[in-house]
C-alpha cells in the first residue's frame, strides 16, 4: 500500500516535512535546524521519517525559498546571452528597470535583431538569419545560456524556434537555449524577464531538485517527486527542471493552504515569519487567495500568479494591511508561541496536499471562436506537468476583453488535478 | 522647466491617472526617458506663451492596442521619420506639442523632443485620455487639424486627409489595424496662434503635480485622503474590493461593469476604453468626461480597464475634467451621451474632513 504523500519546506532557518495519508491525517511531522547542506539537511530529516514509513510515500512534494534567497543575495546565478527578435522594440532593451548588481551579475551578450510577427500571425519582418550568427558568435564561450524572445511568441511560437535551430548549429548541443513561449504569458518585456532569469537560475534549480531525488532514493524512497511553485500548485520535478522562475517562493503559498487544512478554517489570515522576512496571505474558502499581475520579484518585473499578501523584510505589522481582504477573518500566526504547533510545518502541510495545475493563456479574436481548444490545452499541460490525468479538470476560466480590439477577448483558462505518482492507486480527496 | 531623472516617476504617475484607466501603461516611458537621460538628452517643458510667434508645432501621440504596444514596445526610429522626405512635412518642428497627455501618450511626446532636440510644450488638445481621436478640443472647435500622417513601427507612412463626412478617427482607425494596431501620428504644422486659441495650456505641468500629490497619499489615513484630493479638486468616491465584473457585447462594442463592495455600500463602475461612470445605490457619482480612476490599495497604482479584475481592493477617485469639456458642446462631444450611455454628465461633489 503505497498511498501516503510527503511534504518538505525548506528555508535558511528550517527543514519541515510531514507525511499525510490519504485522509489529509498527519502521520509524522518533524522540524529540523538546517544543516551544513541542502543534502545533509535533507539526510537528517527522511532518516528520522525512517524507511519503513517512506517506502509507502508514493508522491513527495517540496516548497523552498532557495531559488529567491540566491536570487536576492546575486548568488549562483548564470551568464545569460538575450536576443530579442522583433525591430520594432529598440527604446526598451533587454533587462531594461532591472536592478543594477543582479542585471551586471547575469549580463552577457544581447541583441534586437528583425523578424517576428504581428498580433494575427502573420509576419512582422523575415528573420535576420546573419544577425542571429553574429549573436551566436557573441555568446561563445562568454555565456551559459540564452533566452530568447520574439514579439507575439505566444501566437507564433515557430519564429523563436527557427532562431534556435541557427543557434544550436553555430554552438552546438550544449548550451542551454529557453525559448519565452515555454514561460509564456502576454507582455514582450515582462515575458523577457521572466525568460532570462529561468536561464539565469537553471543550473541552480536543477541541482535543488536532484539533491531532493538523490535524498529520497538514498532513503530507498521510490516516491515521484513535485515541486511547489510560487503560487503554491505544483510540478513534476521533469517539467519544474525546466521552470524554476515558477520556484523561486512558494514559502507563502503552502503556509497559507497548509495553515487552513491544520486549523479546519476555511477563510483565514495567515502570517509566517523566517530569518529576517515577513510574509503574509489570505486563505479564502478554503483556497489560497491568488492574484494575476504585474508584480517584482527581487527588482525584476514580471507578469503571474502570486499569492496575494506580502514577502517582504520585517517590519510592521503586516495584518492590517491585509485586513480588509477579509474583514472577520481568524489570524493565524504560524510562529507565534501560543500558536498550535503542528501550524509551524504549514508550508510543508500545504505542500504535501496542493494539486499539479498548469494555466494557458490565449487572445481569442473572434466574436463567438469557441474556447474548448484552449480548455484542452489548458488541461493537456497539467497532465504533462504531472496532474493525474482520470482527474484533471478545468478550475478557472476568466475573459477580458482587450481595448481598441472589438472582437478581441483575452482568455486565462487554468486545469488541475492531483499529482500523479507512480505508486498512485487512488486519487487524493481535494 | 527641465524635465530631470527626479520627475518621471511623478510624471508616470500623473499620466497614468490622467489616463482614466486608459491611455496605455506608462512604464515603457519611464524606461525610455531614462536612458534618454542618462544619455545627456535635455527635455525642456516650455509655457505656449513663450513661445516665438513663427514657432512650428508638431503634435505627438501613439495611436493603438495596448495588447499590440505591450508586445512590440516601443522605438524611436518613427520619430525622425515622420520629418524625414514625406510631403506632409519636410522639416524638424521647433517644437513638440502633446496629443492627449495621458498614460504612454504622455511619455513618448517627452521623449520625442528629446530625441529632435527641440522643447516640448506644456500644453495638449484633450487634458485626460480620450478613446477617439475626434475627441479634441480644436474638434470640439471645428479646427481640427485636416491632415494626420501615421508611421508604423516598420517606418511605413500614411497621410490621411479627412473630406466629407468620415472622421480623423473612421479614416485613421482601420489604418492603424492594418498596420498592426499600433503606429505614432502627427499633424500637418500648427502655428502659435492655433495652438493658443485651441489647446489646453499646462497640461503636462499639471500632470506632473497630479503625480506628486499621488505620491503622497500612501502615507495618509484614509479619512486625510478626502481632503487632500479636495485640495485639487478630486474626491474619494468610495473604496472596496471588485467583487463582480460583467462583459457583454453590444452594437457599439464591448462594454463592461464592475462592482465595487465596500464595508457601507457597493459601487457599480460602467468601462469601456476608459472608466465612464460611478453609480452608487442607483444614483449616478460620477461620470466622463470627469476622469475615473481605480486606484490599487497594494500598489497605490492607478489600474488600467483591463487590470481592473475580481478581487482587487482599490478606492475610486474623481479628478476634474478641463472646463472646457464641461461647457454644452463639450459634454455633447466627451459626456456620458457620447459614449453611449442615456444620461447626462453628474458633476461629483467634493467631501472635505472624514468620509
Amino acid at each position: 500500500m503505497s498511498d501516503l504523500r510527503l511534504g518538505l519546506s525548506i528555508t535558511e532557518a528550517a527543514v519541515d516535512a510531514v507525511i499525510i495519508d490519504s485522509t489529509n491525517t498527519c502521520v509524522s511531522s518533524l522540524s529540523h535546524e538546517p544543516g551544513a547542506t541542502l543534502s545533509l539537511s535533507l539526510d537528517a530529516i527522511l532518516a528520522d521519517l525512517g524507511r519503513e514509513l517512506l517506502s509507502r510515500v508514493s508522491t513527495a512534494a517540496v516548497a523552498s525559498t532557495i531559488l529567491s534567497d540566491q536570487l536576492r543575495r546575486v548568488e549562483g546565478l548564470q551568464r545569460v546571452g538575450a536576443l530579442r527578435i522583433g525591430m520594432t522594440s529598440t527604446a526598451i532593451p533587454p533587462l531594461s528597470g532591472w536592478p543594477r548588481a543582479l542585471a551586471e551579475s547575469i549580463a552577457g551578450p544581447q541583441s534586437i535583431v528583425a523578424g517576428a510577427s504581428e498580433l494575427d500571425g502573420s509576419p512582422l519582418a523575415p528573420l535576420d538569419v546573419d544577425a542571429v550568427k553574429r549573436f551566436a558568435d557573441q555568446c561563445k564561450n562568454t555565456v551559459e545560456a540564452i533566452a530568447v524572445t520574439a514579439v507575439f511568441s505566444p501566437i507564433a511560437p515557430h519564429v523563436e524556434s527557427e532562431a534556435i535551430a541557427i543557434l544550436r548549429a553555430e554552438l552546438g548541443a550544449d548550451i542551454r537555449i529557453i525559448p519565452s513561449h515555454l514561460i509564456g504569458g502576454f507582455g514582450l518585456l515582462e515575458r523577457e524577464n521572466a525568460t532570462i532569469l529561468n536561464a539565469a537560475l537553471a543550473a541552480a534549480g536543477q541541482f535543488v531538485i536532484e539533491e531532493v531525488v538523490a535524498a529520497l532514493r538514498r532513503q530507498h524512497s521510490p516516491a515521484d517527486l513535485f515541486i511547489a511553485q510560487n503560487d503554491g500548485n505544483l510540478l513534476g520535478a521533469d517539467v519544474a527542471e525546466t521552470m524554476p522562475v515558477r520556484l523561486l517562493d512558494s514559502r507563502l503559498a503552502t503556509s497559507v493552504r497548509g495553515a487552513g487544512l491544520i486549523s479546519g478554517l476555511s477563510d483565514a489570515l495567515v502570517v509566517d515569519r523566517v530569518g529576517d522576512r515577513v510574509r503574509a496571505g489570505v486563505l479564502r474558502e478554503g483556497e489560497v487567495a491568488l492574484e494575476y499581475g504585474i508584480s517584482s520579484i527581487a527588482g525584476v518585473r514580471m507578469q503571474h500568479w502570486l499569492p496575494i499578501g506580502f514577502d517582504d523584510a520585517a517590519h510592521g505589522n503586516p495584518v492590517d494591511r491585509l485586513r480588509r481582504h477579509a474583514r472577520d477573518a481568524a489570524l493565524l500566526d504560524l510562529t507565534d508561541r501560543s500558536s498550535e504547533a503542528s501550524l509551524r510545518t504549514a508550508s510543508a502541510w500545504g505542500a504535501a496536499t496542493a494539486p499539479v495545475s498548469a494555466s494557458v493563456w490565449a487572445i481569442v479574436n473572434s466574436p463567438d471562436a469557441s474556447l474548448t481548444p484552449i480548455r484542452q490545452r489548458a488541461i493537456d499541460e497539467a497532465i504533462l506537468a504531472g496532474a493525474d490525468p482520470s482527474h484533471t479538470t478545468v478550475v478557472s476560466v476568466v475573459e477580458t476583453p482587450l481595448s481598441y480590439m472589438p472582437h478581441g477577448h483575452r482568455v486565462f483558462i487554468r486545469a488541475a488535478g492531483p499529482p500523479f505518482g507512480s505508486g498512485s492507486e487512488t486519487h487524493h480527496p481535494q | 522647466m527641465n524635465f530631470t531623472a527626479a520627475d518621471i516617476r511623478p510624471m508616470a504617475l500623473g499620466a497614468a491617472l490622467m489616463g482614466g484607466g486608459g491611455g496605455g501603461d506608462p512604464y515603457l516611458g519611464e524606461i525610455m526617458l531614462t536612458s534618454l537621460l542618462n544619455e545627456d538628452k535635455h527635455i525642456d517643458i516650455v509655457s505656449l506663451d513663450d513661445l516665438d510667434g513663427s514657432t512650428q508645432l508638431a503634435p505627438f501621440a501613439l495611436v493603438g492596442a495596448p495588447h499590440a504596444i505591450n508586445e512590440k514596445l516601443i522605438g524611436l526610429e518613427g520619430i525622425r521619420q515622420l520629418f524625414a522626405d514625406k510631403s506632409l512635412r519636410r522639416r524638424v518642428p521647433d517644437a513638440v506639442v502633446p496629443y492627449e497627455f495621458a498614460g504612454l501618450n504622455a511619455m513618448y511626446p517627452l521623449a520625442a523632443a528629446a530625441v529632435l532636440g527641440v522643447p516640448c510644450v506644456d500644453a495638449d488638445a484633450t487634458g485626460r485620455g480620450v478613446a477617439s481621436l475626434d475627441t479634441t478640443i480644436p474638434a470640439l472647435d471645428g479646427v481640427q487639424t485636416e491632415s494626420f500622417i501615421l508611421c508604423d513601427p516598420l517606418g511605413r507612412t500614411v497621410t490621411v486627409s479627412a473630406t466629407g463626412n468620415l472622421s480623423m478617427e473612421q479614416l485613421a482607425r482601420p489604418i492603424v489595424e492594418s498596420m498592426g494596431s499600433l503606429a505614432l501620428l502627427s499633424t500637418s504644422s500648427l502655428d502659435v496662434e492655433y495652438c493658443r486659441r485651441h489647446l489646453l495650456a499646462g497640461t503636462v505641468t499639471r500632470c506632473l503635480e497630479l503625480g506628486r500629490l499621488f505620491l503622497s497619499l500612501p502615507e495618509l489615513e484614509l479619512s486625510n485622503i478626502n481632503d487632500r484630493l479636495a485640495s485639487i479638486g478630486a474626491a474619494l468616491l468610495g473604496s472596496g474590493t471588485i467583487v463582480e465584473r460583467i462583459s457583454r457585447t453590444g452594437g457599439s462594442g464591448p462594454r463592461t461593469a464592475l462592482s465595487v463592495e465596500g464595508a457601507d455600500r457597493t459601487l457599480r463602475v460602467e468601462l469601456q476604453n476608459e472608466f465612464h461612470v460611478v453609480v452608487d445605490d442607483g444614483i449616478v457619482v460620477a461620470s466622463i468626461p470627469d476622469i475615473i480612476v481605480l486606484i490599487d490599495r497594494e500598489t497605490w497604482m492607478p489600474l488600467s480597464v483591463e487590470d481592473a479584475g475580481v478581487g482587487r481592493h482599490v478606492l475610486v477617485v474623481a479628478l476634474p475634467a478641463p472646463d472646457r469639456w464641461l461647457t454644452p458642446e463639450g459634454l455633447r462631444y466627451a459626456g456620458p451621451r457620447s459614449q453611449g450611455y442615456g444620461l447626462d454628465h453628474t458633476p461629483f461633489s467634493i467631501r472635505r474632513g472624514k468620509s
